[in-house]
């Protein structure tokens, strides 16, 4: 065969093996988005984020649950006009909180970040260094450095293969799958923005009034290392970055910590909302507005969202939204499914007042 | 450093990348690296081992060869060296991986050489090469160095050769990790408590077992040659669709070939020609009627004491022994049959071999003969008990492992009938398509816990 014969020959076949690589990665990146587990609704929520426009978002709400279940995007646009979403996954630890906002400011870097700070309270256990914790950060992260940066951070090196190519572990769902969940990438903007509607209930017969607490007590070590370092990182790249704390069941001391909390954020020149302190003066029931002792349902949600609201209103400028036919009529679904959830909280708490 | 593992794969990637860049005259050389760092990676007793015995061979080998050269008798050495090679077949197997079957292809070379069926030695780097060559050392197929090391010259690897090498290689990783592993599921949940199960449902786990055992086993086969085609070689088929087959003397010309050409050719043949055996079966022969029974005399006692040692090759359990025995007895039955019998529909004639050779099989797989034992009650006790639903695996599962198994059955009817699928295009197609399902239903990862290929504890 001549030279030029077996040029073409080599090059047609090269090809046809760099196009069947290509499908066989096509197909893994869909099946690793089509079939990562929803945990506790972070894919919905999470996706919702990446699908939104670059630039497109007024405020970027960080956290852990302490964020996304107390914080309604939509609610947020009907009261103020901002559009925003929530970037949060259930137990996410301080120093995770850093690698979040880099991730979010690569679409959206002139939002305004709203950084709530239940994680300081955090002990060694419940720092989001579990499996379970870090895996629900790091599974709804594209490939990136911060993606690569998160996993060394918190995952053993015997494990990092089978987080870094997550369909390792989920290829099994396969069997949960639909085909709804059919993915390429993240894209599907949630119509509610990752918001669920808790319509239950649990009175909190022991909830501390903590806008008496005026006392204070240092944070741990650790933990005040910690939130230093994420505020001196805000203050350093320029991060629109504001801290709230929501409220719980929480003990005096634990109010005294976010007394303490409050002074270093202030030391660093970031606003602090201290929903703790200010749960009263919102009208929130710790008998009627609780769905267990650390997260509020709808009504309680409503409350601590229109609080948020009337302190972004001022200072987070609105942008110029294309998008914003959809924002409206995602809010008027969303006004709905609202009154509905609120009806059943009230007709609930009626029937059961203890 | 199991075959299903990364490492394993990288070592075959990289030594066939350098076997295709650099020269010819380096090709020995890079597969002798590639057995050097497969045998270390396997631990410090492994090494010391298949080192020991491949030099021990090697040594005997050419002393043999001088031996005959001087016109004297090369037994004494070889059959030291061959004592030596079984006391470390029988101590270490389990502990370094595939002795059983490196023992047995360093034993045919000594055999060939005492024999005279091996005309020359085989120099060192070949023997270093060839007679240790990786994907051999897990499970086989079991290769006659001297032949083998005869095909490793000059070998340059075509395009379309390497990509049939690598079809090969996702085909047996399809049938180990999608079909095996789920089958293996159903049949150890039976296995384990066969009397709490009904009998259909132990039923079910004897036929499946015998196919897991085939997906398994000619899983680890089709990813073995695969690996070799990769670098130009080809050991040898050790299954030719053994379901297929008709009768029971085909069945074991078809199920692990060259395990049973190895036995055949330094048991079986040497024990029938035996002065012994013929003398003994000169006596019993003339004391016979019939045709059948002359000829059943002349091959039972060469042909029972084969199956006897098979049996224990394969572990020092009874039930192994037994299950051997077993195999020669229906053998042996095989020639009093009267040729009506072997004339019979293809179909039944398939049907009742598959079936008696899963009967078989209960013995091999169960751990213990009072386990086969209680198999074998529930099989023929016709009892009710625990179905399917309590087999381990949900309906998908099962209809994904019972889909597979309609395409292992398929595909092998149609090999049997002599075609290949020759289209490029269609090949690439079902290639992409057997990736996907690998990655999507394959057994790995966390979660999942891969049993170790079945014929990897032999």
């Amino acid at each position: 065969m001549r030279g030029s014969e077996r040029m073409r020959r080599n090059v047609f076949r090269l090809g046809c093996v760099l196009l069947f690589l290509a499908m066989t990665v096509l197909f893994c990146i869909s099946a690793t988005y089509t079939l990562r587990p929803n945990h506790e609704n972070t894919r919905v929520r999470m996706e919702n984020f990446y699908a939104a426009p670059k630039d497109s978002l007024d405020v970027v709400i960080v956290g852990s649950s302490a964020a996304y279940a107390f914080f309604s995007p939509l609610r947020l646009y009907g009261q103020t006009g901002l559009t925003s979403a929530v970037y949060a996954t259930p137990n996410l630890s301080v120093p995770a909180i850093r690698i979040c906002i880099e991730e979010c400011r690569k679409t959206q870097p002139d939002a305004t970040y709203v950084i709530e700070l239940r994680a300081v309270l955090s002990d060694d256990e419940a720092r989001g260094n579990t499996e379970t914790d870090f895996r629900r950060l790091t599974d709804m992260m594209p490939l990136s450095h911060l993606r690569e940066e998160a996993i060394r951070s918190y995952v053993p090196e015997e494990d990092r293969m089978q987080v870094r190519f997550d369909l390792m572990k989920y290829h099994g769902r396969w069997k949960e799958a639909t085909l709804s969940d059919l993915r390429l990438t993240w894209g599907k903007t949630d119509p509610m923005r990752g918001w669920i509607f808790d319509t239950g209930v649990f009175p909190l017969t022991e909830y501390t009034d903590c806008s008496a607490v005026n006392a204070r007590i240092s944070p741990d070590p650790q933990s005040e290392t910690e939130l230093r370092e994420l505020l001196a990182w805000c203050k350093v790249t320029g991060v629109d970055a504001r801290f709230v704390v929501t409220p719980f069941a929480c003990a005096r001391s634990q109010a005294k910590i976010y007394n303490s909390v409050a002074d270093i954020v202030k030391e660093y020149g970031f606003p602090w909302l201290n929903l703790l302190r200010e749960s009263k003066h919102i009208g929130l029931d710790p008998l009627t507005d609780f769905s267990d002792t650390r997260h509020v349902n709808q009504m309680g949600a409503v409350k601590c969202t229109d609080r948020l609201a009337a302190w972004l209103k001022d200072d987070a400028a609105a942008k110029e939204h294309r998008d914003k036919a959809a924002w409206d009529k995602d809010l008027a679904a969303y006004e709905e499914r609202e009154a509905a959830a609120l009806a059943a909280l009230s007709e609930t708490t009626r029937r059961d007042p203890n | 450093m199991p075959l299903l593992g990364f490492r394993f794969f990288g070592l075959c990637a990289a030594g066939a990348l350098l076997c295709r860049v650099l020269p010819g005259r380096c090709f020995l050389w890079v597969l002798a690296a590639c057995n050097l760092v497969l045998a270390a990676a396997n631990g410090a007793l492994s090494f010391g081992v298949t080192f020991g015995c491949l030099m021990l061979t090697y040594f005997t080998g050419k002393a043999a060869f001088a031996l005959r050269d001087a016109g004297k008798s090369p037994r004494l050495p070889v059959s030291l060296a061959a004592a030596v090679i079984v006391g470390a077949m029988l101590c270490f197997r389990g502990k370094v991986p595939g002795i059983s079957f490196f023992g047995l292809m360093l034993l045919g070379y000594l055999f060939d050489v005492a024999s005279g069926a091996c005309e020359r030695p085989v120099s060192a780097l070949p023997f270093a090469a060839c007679g240790a060559f990786f994907p051999l050392m897990s499970q086989g197929p079991i290769v006659r160095i001297a032949e083998f090391s005869e095909t490793a010259h000059g070998i340059r690897v075509s395009f379309e050769t390497a990509l049939n090498g690598l079809y090969r290689i996702l085909w047996g990783l399809v049938k180990k990790l999608i079909l095996a592993e789920r089958l293996g599921i159903l049949v150890r949940a039976v296995y384990a408590a066969p009397e709490s199960f009904s009998s259909l449902a132990v039923w079910s786990a004897a036929i499946l077992s015998a196919f897991e055992i085939y997906a398994d086993f000619s899983g680890c086969m089709d990813i073995v040659l695969g690996v070799a085609a990769l670098f130009g070689l080809k050991p040898g088929e050790n299954f030719k669709r053994p379901y297929l087959a008709r009768d029971f003397t085909d069945y074991w010309k078809r199920w692990h070939i060259t395990m049973g050409a190895w036995f055949r050719t330094y048991v079986f043949y040497p024990l029938a020609a035996s002065a012994p055996v013929r003398f003994l079966t000169e006596r019993v022969w003339k004391t016979l009627p019939s045709p059948s029974a002359k000829r059943a005399a002349v091959v039972a006692v060469p042909l029972l004491a084969t199956w006897l040692l098979t049996g224990i090759w394969h572990g020092s359990g009874m039930h192994y022994a037994l299950s051997g025995l077993m195999n020669g007895l229906v053998l042996l039955a095989g020639t009093l049959l009267p040729n009506g019998m072997k004339r019979r529909p293809a179909p039944l004639a398939v049907l009742h071999t598959f079936t008696v050779g899963a009967l078989i099989r209960v013995m091999f797989r169960a751990e213990s003969v009072v386990k086969a034992g209680a198999v074998y009650r529930g099989l023929f006790s016709f009892r009710g008990g625990a179905g399917f639903g309590a087999m381990g695996l949900d309906v998908q599962d099962a209809l994904v492992a019972l889909c597979f198994l309609l395409v292992l059955i398929a595909a092998d009817i149609y090999e049997e009938r002599g075609r290949k699928i020759g289209n490029p295009t269609l090949k690439a197609a079902l290639a992409f398509l057997g990736v996907c399902a690998l990655i999507l239903f394959g057994h790995y990862g966390p979660g999942y816990a891969p049993g170790e290929f079945f014929y990897a504890r032999f």
